[in-house]
């Protein structure tokens, strides 16, 4: 062989190798991008689904808000899933298919008759039904650091006219090129000189994948002959519909916020509310408009362009034969259609996701829940949420300027245990700072129920009547000093019940309970209620000088409630994967606590708060007969107004105070109770259901000594009290004669 | 006839005693509004921002009469979550279970139901939670339940190794 010829060869195996290798590389690169980057999807938080069944507590006004917040539209005669009809109480609803953590719920058509606050009559499919749910709002998502957003869609799901509008306006020899189209960019050039100017594009849709994939927007001839490599080698290792699958879900369609709306899937719900495979031809077309330029072709912001561009993806499908001259011009006269506000948003109950993130930390690295796709279903109640946050600008804007620098935090449960919604500040929707979670306030006289609860556990005799001593009291502290504290109302109320005291909230008798049964007792007895926080055993505890969070608060508040089980709130109910099966669940966790017995006994004193006590306001809000148990809380020189109470099936924790601990002109009963009252006049449906307990005692008392009594003498009630400790003086029947004098006067017409 | 004026005079000082409350309805009946006490928030501001009207003296309520029957979607629930329990299928029979809870946390029924699964799966110390929760729930009347709770909790400590919370439990389930 001559030594040309060697050169020569020499040189073509080194290029070739040269060649191969560079491929190589970049085969590598695409397959693992590929296989890793095409499928990073956001997690999506949704909230309770609304179970429907006769005898629910429901009014015709919540369920409309429901419908809303899913994207349920009015209509007059429901005829596709997403719309529902009113006429007064009777709602038909035609229900969305939705995939749930144990089922996937058809889609189906429901009526139901609302009837005294409750559902009468339910029917699903024509057939009674004991029991019919509806798909959860979606609360948000976990995205990742570049806010990208998709719902995942199959090929076979896309309608085809959807993929006849895309391959006729971007790539009309998609399935006969081999990633790049020479003819294409013949054209193109060809244009492009006659215009001296970028005119045309040739890029196939498998280049525009790449494009997005590995390269940056950069217009260069390296740039665009990398794009090439990229594309061959995309096609050589995948199919024509998995490149299609893969752009279809991949494509940017819009922004919302700081969220990229990608994929045709979510832009099918983004701008039509409805999804991918319900869209008609005319909306589909409006997508694949879009896609040329997802921000000067906005259909929401510049519709006459939208529009034009739209007839130009339909004037092209027809030329392509994909579409008949009639369904053209069908087409080509209708509106965009598309809806006024997007459905999904972001961000909006930051506070609430907040503690789902911190739920799932345990089990989810960040990563994994900005990009695996997760469904995340738990007991987020919009409705609460959002009365929740209308409470607190109300109460703010009624305290006029004072109001201005006031700060808020809730958190609201089942007594079940869910928490079913989480307000973090008094400005809605305004991420930072998470004061249901993380800011730690004195408590005030929310420790009193746990002072009397830790009395009755004593086992010293103390019982809902044992007489107080609330004169004037004072304490030496370890350090040799005194401590003196006052009443609100710097008045001394001499003895007084010990259900009265806690109804008043009278300090001098409570720190002399306190300090009686020991303020390590009533640490013991916070930590029983599922405090986890280190509690000081300072007699200054005991009118509730540490700070605690709204959200230990309502654990406390979650077991005073219970039947002597303590229950850890939660948020997350189940976490799916994104093919819909169940990858972790998170069930109520139960520990049983306190007798029940005992906490019968703080219930009743509770009620009476609510009644005959500080938390009386209340029924300024709420129906005179809806039974509640509840507390106020105020800290030193009112900088804290709290509020912690429950119903027959919530319990609910309110904060107002100011974020520089500066005083308030508010304590627990005119701050926070207000906001609590309000919440749950709309979050609560059941009043509290207090009936007698087996192993409890229901004596006759007089009200003011709490001395046994006997039911037909004056001023008597009959109380709870636990067979250990019950009361022993007997009270004289008549106290006063005036109403019998007042009776023989009215027989004589006196 | 003085004895009669006496007998006479009593019956009319106790008729007045009892008259002069309101028609009773248990022991949380209404009473005549009285001085409210000042509360420890009350202020000028706060009187005129929250309080319309002053609501009238009420007393907690405390009910002797049974609890409701639940209702059918619970009744459904439960129904379900026994077939899918007979099928083997724990998760989703847990599911249904989680569900009747959330509509009614308080029915014994459910805690109990839910206390099987638990077993079921092996899970002894939560599955003693929730039977004892039922028990808790349920009244003295009904036997049958508190036996087989008492059973279960007896159940579960033999698994947890306690022998004599377990003889305790069985003692308990054999009173009924």
């Amino acid at each position: 062989m001559k030594k040309k010829t060697k050169i020569l060869l020499a040189m073509v195996v080194s290029v070739s190798l040269m060649l191969a290798a560079g491929f190589a590389w970049i085969s590598w690169n695409v397959v693992e991008a590929f296989e890793g980057k095409k499928w990073r999807i956001p997690s999506l938080v949704y909230g309770r689904s609304l179970e429907l069944y006769s005898g629910k507590s429901l009014s015709g006004k919540l369920l409309r808000q429901e419908l809303q917040a899913t994207g349920y539209k009015k209509v007059r005669v429901p005829k596709s899933p997403g719309e529902y009809a009113q006429t007064a109480n009777k709602f038909v609803i035609y229900k969305r298919s939705f995939r749930f953590w144990d089922t996937t719920d058809d889609a189906s058509k429901i009526s139901l008759t609302l009837a005294d606050g409750s559902i009468d009559r339910l029917i699903s499919q024509g057939r009674p039904a004991d029991l019919v749910r509806l798909e959860p709002v979606l609360l948000g998502g976990i995205y990742p650091h570049d806010f990208e957003d998709r719902k995942l869609i199959k090929l076979e799901d896309v309608p085809q006219n959807l993929i006849d509008a895309l391959l006729a306006t971007e790539d009309q020899g998609f399935y006969s090129h081999w990633g790049v189209s020479p003819t294409a960019i013949a054209r193109a050039i060809y244009l492009n000189l006659k215009a001296q100017r970028y005119a045309q594009g040739a890029s196939t849709i498998t280049q525009q994948l790449v494009k997005n994939f590995f390269l940056t927007p950069e217009r260069s001839l390296k740039r665009k002959m990398l794009e090439a490599s990229y594309a061959i080698a995309v096609e050589a290792f995948y199919s024509k519909d998995e490149i299609l699958e893969t752009y279809l879900n991949e494509v940017y369609l819009g922004q919302s916020g700081s969220r990229a709306i990608h994929g045709f899937g979510l832009g099918a719900e983004f701008y039509f509310g409805k999804s991918l495979e319900s869209l008609s031809l005319q909306e589909s077309a409006l997508l694949v408009a879009i896609v040329n330029g997802p921000s000067i072709f906005n259909p929401r912001r510049f519709p006459t362009r939208a529009l034009k561009r739209r007839n130009l993806v339909l004037n092209l499908m027809l030329d392509v034969e994909k579409i008949d001259k009639e369904s053209h011009s069908k087409a080509i006269k209708t509106k965009l259609g598309v809806t006024s506000t997007p459905r999904a948003q972001t961000l909006k109950y930051p506070a609430y996701l907040d503690l789902v993130k911190r739920h799932l930390a345990r089990d989810y690295a960040n990563e994994d829940l900005q990009q695996e796709g997760l469904q995340i279903f738990t007991a987020f109640d919009i409705n609460i949420q959002r009365q929740g946050e209308k409470s607190i600008i109300k109460r703010k804007k009624a305290w006029g300027r004072t109001g201005k620098q006031l700060e808020a935090a809730a958190v609201v449960a089942s007594l079940g245990g869910d928490i079913e919604a989480v307000i973090g500040g008094s400005t809605p929707g305004l991420p930072g700072f998470n004061r249901a979670l993380d800011s730690k306030r004195p408590i005030g006289s929310l420790v009193k129920p746990a002072i009397a609860l830790a009395a009755f556990r004593a086992g010293a005799g103390y019982h809902l009547t044992s007489s107080l001593s609330d004169e004037k009291i004072t304490v030496t502290l370890d350090d040799g000093k005194t401590w003196s504290p006052k009443n609100y109302d710097l008045e001394s109320h001499g003895d007084v019940p010990l259900y009265l005291a806690l109804a008043h909230s009278y300090n001098q008798a409570f720190v002399r309970l306190g300090m009686d049964i020991g303020t390590e007792s009533v640490a013991q007895t916070l930590f029983d209620l599922g405090i986890d926080d280190d509690i000081p055993t300072n007699p200054a505890m005991l009118l509730g000088s540490f700070g605690l969070s709204p959200l230990s608060v309502l654990q406390m508040f979650q077991t005073l409630a219970s039947q002597g089980f303590m229950v850890k709130p939660r948020t997350v109910r189940y976490v799916t994967n994104r093919d819909g099966e169940i990858q972790k669940s998170y069930q109520i966790q139960l520990q049983e606590s306190i007798s029940k017995e005992y906490l019968h006994l703080i219930q009743y004193a509770l009620q009476v708060v609510m009644y005959e006590g500080t938390g009386r306001g209340a029924y300024a809000y709420l129906p005179r007969d809806f039974s509640a148990a509840g507390k106020t809380g105020t800290s030193n020189n009112k900088r804290d107004s709290w509020f912690a109470g429950f119903t027959g099936d919530k319990v609910a924790v309110v904060w107002m105070g100011r974020d520089d601990n500066k005083p308030t002109p508010l304590t627990g009963s005119s701050g926070a109770l207000p906001v609590w009252s309000e919440i749950m006049k709309t979050a609560s449906l059941e009043p509290m259901d207090y009936r007698q307990l087996d192993g409890i005692e229901y004596l006759w008392v007089d009200e003011t000594t709490g001395e046994r009594s006997f039911e037909f003498c004056q001023e008597v009630r009959q109380m709870p009290f636990h067979p250990s400790s019950i009361p022993e003086a007997v009270a004289p029947c008549i106290k006063s004669t005036k109403p019998i004098v007042d009776w023989f006067k009215s027989l004589f017409g006196g | 006839m003085r004895r009669l004026w006496t007998v006479g005079s009593l019956a009319l000082l106790l008729s007045g005693c009892v008259t002069m409350r309101p028609p009773h309805q248990g022991v949380g009946q209404e009473r005549p509004s009285q001085n409210q006490e000042i509360d420890e928030g009350a202020s000028t501001q706060e009187s005129q921002l929250e309080e319309p009207r002053k609501p009238k003296k009420i007393r907690p309520v405390i009910r002797n009469s049974p609890r409701q029957k639940s209702n059918g979607a619970v009744n459904h629930l439960i129904s379900k979550a026994n077939k899918a329990q007979r099928d083997g299928d724990f998760a989703t029979a847990e599911s249904y279970l989680e569900r009747a809870y959330r509509i009614s946390h308080r029915d014994p029924r459910v805690s109990l139901a839910m206390a099987e699964v638990l077993f079921a799966q092996e899970k002894p110390s939560q599955s003693e939670q929730w039977a004892l929760r039922s028990i808790g729930l349920l009244r003295n009347q009904q036997v049958i339940m508190l036996r087989k709770a008492w059973e279960l909790v007896s159940q579960c400590r033999i698994e947890m190794g306690d022998y004599e919370g377990a003889r305790t439990a069985r003692l308990k389930a054999k009173s009924y």
